[in-house]
């Protein structure tokens, strides 16, 4: 209930109503007493009890003058008429779109008791799991007199004639495979237009419904799954037959026994059908999924020694290594990330098994086993030993040969090695599980391995040397003074659970300026006065001619790019930048650019924001064959970046996934026609993408390639801009009318009509499209992009 | 408040039961109005607006009959708003469609997924407005003509008291109280409708 003044135990004068004659005078339903109405009349206090107790005060005049009732149009009143009449029930299965299960595929009458149908021939006796590819029936294969698996390819995928010639042709050679790690392919057929496969009906579980069920898998019981497996796939991989999708769900164990049998060789092709894959889709299983595969390249055999690999350090750790939030970040981690030996994350896994899964989980194809039959091998091998109770052939480890030399040392020491190990690896274990805190805030990691803990940052920095790892072990901000480096390569990362970040407070110099490769990781980078909200960063004003030349000016002083006072120069040196954030607080007027880069052949921006309201984001001076690259990032600044040819090669860009607010993709003032673009999936909420600044030369638009793309709030000429060559994108306008104004792409002419503003808005061109400060730092604007794009 | 209010069972949870038809007519009645509004702001034809607001209800009803409200997601008027966007989405999809089927879903995919901040803030100000209206609509016959009369005459067109009192024949106080009473009535009943209550969430968690 509302606070009245009589809650603050003040005794209330005599005659007054007390808090339950208020509340019954308020909420009650009987006429009121003249007595209490004089009181409430003559008494003020009791009065602004009374109406605190309703709350009149946030319900007066403006709020409530609005709310006068207007009669329902009549398409409105028919449409809420026919709904009320309508019980809510009979539209749940209308909401169930796409793939949710046996419904979707169309099933002959049932010809025997008990069954739910009949699909080419079989009677279908029920749904055994439904997935993205299609659904598995358990049936009756009445000529033969027994129990089989029927797949059949899900129906939206099965309309595009690349997926199904797909799924045949694979169904068909996976069909030729006969081994007893195998799951028995008995017939390929169509029926009603949907591909199916009639399968060895499989009783038991899968080895992820194993795991879930069981917790991780024992080491013998990875050896056996492995070495089983491996077999399976040595035999299909003889008839030159790639999986493609090796995963647990596709691992089945025999009830009893446990046999490994494999199932769906090669299927995923069938959704890999560009005509079916929807964007942001990749086929196969982005977690397990090989470097190679992740990156779209021609794979071999090999692909599926990475994936099982993977799919082994799951069971035996019951963590997926490279799983992360979104399917892009997950495929990155694939590309980049090496993960920790399993032994670390589970004790009870030899050291030997670690190595033999990293070899399996190599990034570099050459660096794998050469076939499954040599992992088989090497499992069986592992086994053998393991129940023996002897170390596995030195031929199957990468680091035997430090260990052998280890045999020669006193077994005394072996045994307080040993000791020590173990104690170490439970720490190992502990500080996975929850960061320790750590006193001192600057950590080196050396090459070596060795971690020296440092208080001095000029100190920790005085001794770092090219590949050590400087980490920032605190959370929140803290005063850090610039660094200047010179022939290193710098590698700074938040420590494991810290989220850091460095207040750069210096303004006439850049926080960091190296001539080498840098890359950070996880590190929140702000310039001094933006808040925790980044508050301070102005709303730029309208896109007027005065802004322009503004923006103008603080290019051209720009253009000679001199390090001032950036936050990250490097000159020279791959950059990359991964789950990093940069806030600066500059304007328009003053000439911040928070990354400047010259010279710098390969530069990455991975998973990170740029909160920039002045010029550009990055600047960027670059020499022929330089990449420039962003990935799943969010750029806000006047431009994402500001370019200039060092000279008269080509340097090229290529972004997807990306979100840029503000008024242009590109500035350049000069070498723009040196400049070759890509990009997909990109939100382009600029009011001019495409062109550089008024009176300079532009990209040239017609070196950009850009596919499903959406570009939001561009102003009406911007439109007209937008190059021929964009294919599938979009234009809309969310700011102003949430329409898709006009599709772009399929090689259709764009033209002017398209992108008419009906006229109600036309006044409303001209207002604000950069950045707003809502959207800005960790508030509630902030929190819901973060989530929508995880979900995505 | 009073034990029946206490005890009545919330709008959101009431139509998930499938065969509460009462409380399936309440919810198209408080929400219908609120989406096809928004979708005339969005410069639709009233025969599209409502057909639209329709599209959406039916999808509202089929996502909470499976549970998939999720608060973790938000609250439930950016939910709605997310709905409606996407159908508005479709809508234009299929009338700006010129025969070639790509890029479909990658609209409703980006459309859905982001509000700007001002359609955010109109759709706040829509929602808020039309559950008031629709309180007032609905608790406005549990009142005496001169109740309401003496609540509308100082809360809504904000005359002095005494002017409206004088004009009714009623005390002064009286006229306090019966503007009191209707607006903790209103209240009260925007707060059984409030989807966005802990409580409700609550329910809704497990989702």
């Amino acid at each position: 209930m509302n606070p009245s003044p009589s809650a603050d135990h003040h005794p209330l004068p005599a005659g007054c109503l007390s808090d339950a004659d208020l509340e019954g005078l308020v909420c009650g339903q009987a006429s009121v007493s003249v007595l209490a109405a004089r009181h409430v009349e003559e008494c003020a206090l009791c009065r602004a009890r009374m109406e605190g107790l309703a709350g009149t005060g946030s319900l007066q005049g403006s709020a409530l003058r609005a709310l006068e009732p207007t009669p329902l149009p009549a398409p409105l009143a028919a449409a809420m008429d026919a709904l009320c009449r309508t019980p809510p029930s009979s539209m749940t299965e209308r909401a169930v779109e796409g793939w949710g299960g046996a419904g979707d595929v169309p099933l002959d009458a049932p010809a025997r008791p008990g069954a739910l149908g009949v699909f080419a021939g079989y009677d279908i006796l029920e749904a055994v799991a439904s997935g993205g590819m299609g659904v598995v029936f358990k049936g009756y294969d009445r000529s033969l007199q027994r129990i089989v698996a029927l797949k059949v390819l899900a129906p939206a995928l099965a309309a595009s004639s690349v997926a199904r010639v797909r799924f045949l042709r694979e169904a068909r050679a996976a069909a030729a495979v006969n081994h007893e790690h195998v799951v028995a392919i008995h017939a390929v057929g169509e029926e009603k237009g949907l591909p199916y496969l009639v399968m060895q009906f499989i009783a038991g579980r899968s080895l992820q419904a194993r795991v879930e069920a069981t917790g991780p898998l024992r080491p013998e019981e990875v050896l056996r799954v492995g070495s089983q497996a491996a077999y399976g796939l040595a035999a299909a991989h003889n008839q030159g037959l790639i999986h493609r999708d090796v995963k647990p769900g596709n691992i089945l164990l025999e009830n009893s026994v446990e046999r490994v049998k494999i199932t769906d060789f090669g299927l995923a092709r069938a959704a890999d059908a560009t005509d079916v894959t929807r964007p942001g889709v990749v086929a196969g299983t982005p977690e397990f999924m090989a470097p190679e595969q992740a990156r779209g390249e021609r794979l071999d055999h090999r692909a599926d020694l990475f994936a099982l690999g993977t799919v082994l350090y799951t069971v035996a750790t019951g963590v997926s290594p490279f799983r992360a939030d979104s399917t892009p970040a997950t495929l990155r981690n694939v590309c980049e990330h090496r993960p920790r030996p399993i032994h670390e994350l589970n004790p009870q896994q030899p050291r030997w098994l670690s190595d033999i899964l990293e070899r399996l989980m190599a990034q570099r194809p050459e660096d794998r086993y050469p076939d499954a039959r040599t992992v088989a091998q090497a499992f069986e091998q592992g086994l053998v030993r393991l129940q023996s109770g002897r170390r596995p052939d030195p031929g199957t480890s990468t680091h035997e040969g430090n260990r052998q030399e280890a045999r020669r040392v006193p077994p005394s020491i072996v045994m307080v090695v040993a000791v020590a190990l173990v104690v170490l690896g439970m720490l190992v274990v502990l500080w996975g599980r929850r960061p320790v805190p750590a006193r001192a805030p600057f950590r080196i990691v050396r090459t070596g391995g060795v971690v020296e803990d440092s208080t001095n940052w000029t100190e920790a920095l005085a001794t770092l040397r090219s590949g050590d790892i400087l980490e920032l072990a605190w959370d929140g901000p803290r005063v850090v003074s610039p660094i200047e480096s010179t022939g290193r390569v710098l590698h700074l990362r938040a420590a494991a659970g810290r989220r850091p970040v460095v207040v750069h407070a210096t303004r006439t110099r850049p926080w960091l300026i190296t001539d080498a490769s840098l890359r950070m990781e996880g590190i929140e980078l702000r310039s001094a006065g933006t808040g925790p909200r980044g508050e301070s960063i102005p709303r730029p004003g309208p896109m007027n001619r005065q802004a322009i030349d503004s923006a103008r000016r603080s290019l051209e002083r720009n253009r000679t790019h001199e390090p001032g006072h950036q936050l990250l120069v490097c000159q020279g040196g791959d950059f990359t930048l991964v789950n990093c954030r940069l806030v600066t607080a500059s304007s328009v007027d003053e000439v911040e650019v928070p990354i400047l880069l010259r010279n710098c052949p390969w530069v990455r921006l991975l998973n990170s924001e740029l909160l920039h309201a002045g010029g550009p984001a990055i600047s960027w001076k670059a020499s022929n064959g330089d990449r420039l690259q962003l990935s799943n990032c969010v750029v806000m600044a006047r431009s994402a970046f500001f370019f200039a040819a060092a000279d008269d090669g080509v340097a090229e860009f290529e972004l997807d996934q990306c979100t840029f607010v503000g008024t242009f993709l590109i500035a350049s003032l000069s070498g723009g026609e040196s400049l070759r673009g890509r990009g997909s999936h990109n939100v382009l909420s600029l009011r001019r993408p495409w062109v550089g600044l008024p009176g300079a030369s532009g990209p040239g638009r017609q070196r950009w390639q850009g596919q499903a793309n959406v570009y939001d709030r561009v102003g009406v000429d911007a439109g007209l801009q937008i190059p021929p060559t964009e294919r599938g994108s979009l234009l809309l306008d969310l700011g102003l009318d949430a329409q898709v104004r006009a599709r772009v792409g399929a090689g259709k002419p764009v033209r002017p009509e398209d992108f008419a503003l009906p006229a109600m808005h036309s006044t409303r061109l001209g207002e604000t499209a950069g950045i707003l400060p809502e959207w800005v730092g960790p508030g509630p604007g902030w929190e819901r992009w973060r989530a929508l794009k995880a979900e995505r | 408040m009073s034990p029946a209010d206490a005890t009545r069972p919330s709008l959101l949870i009431a139509i998930r039961d499938v065969g509460n038809q009462s409380a399936w007519s309440e919810f198209v009645v408080l929400y219908t109005p609120l989406v096809f509004r928004h979708c005339m702001r969005r410069g639709l034809q009233e025969a599209d607006a409502a057909d639209v607001a329709q599209e959406v209800m039916k999808s509202v009803a089929g996502s909470i009959a499976r549970f998939e409200y999720d608060r973790r997601k938000g609250s439930f008027r950016s939910w709605l708003l997310t709905v409606t966007r996407n159908k508005l989405a479709n809508f234009f999809t299929r009338r700006a469609r010129r025969g070639d089927e790509t890029g479909e879903t990658s609209v409703q995919e980006l459309v859905g997924s982001e509000a700007s901040p001002s359609e955010s803030a109109d759709w706040e100000r829509e929602y808020e407005s039309r559950v008031l209206s629709w309180a007032m609509e609905q608790v406005k016959a549990e009142f005496q003509e001169g109740t309401w009369r003496a609540f509308w005459g100082t809360a809504v067109e904000e005359r002095a008291v005494a002017e409206v009192a004088a004009e009714l024949g009623m005390s002064a106080g009286a006229v306090y109280i019966a503007r009191s009473r209707v607006i903790a009535r209103i209240r009260r009943r925007v707060a059984e409708v409030d989807l966005d209550d802990p409580m409700v969430q609550a329910a809704f968690g497990a989702g």
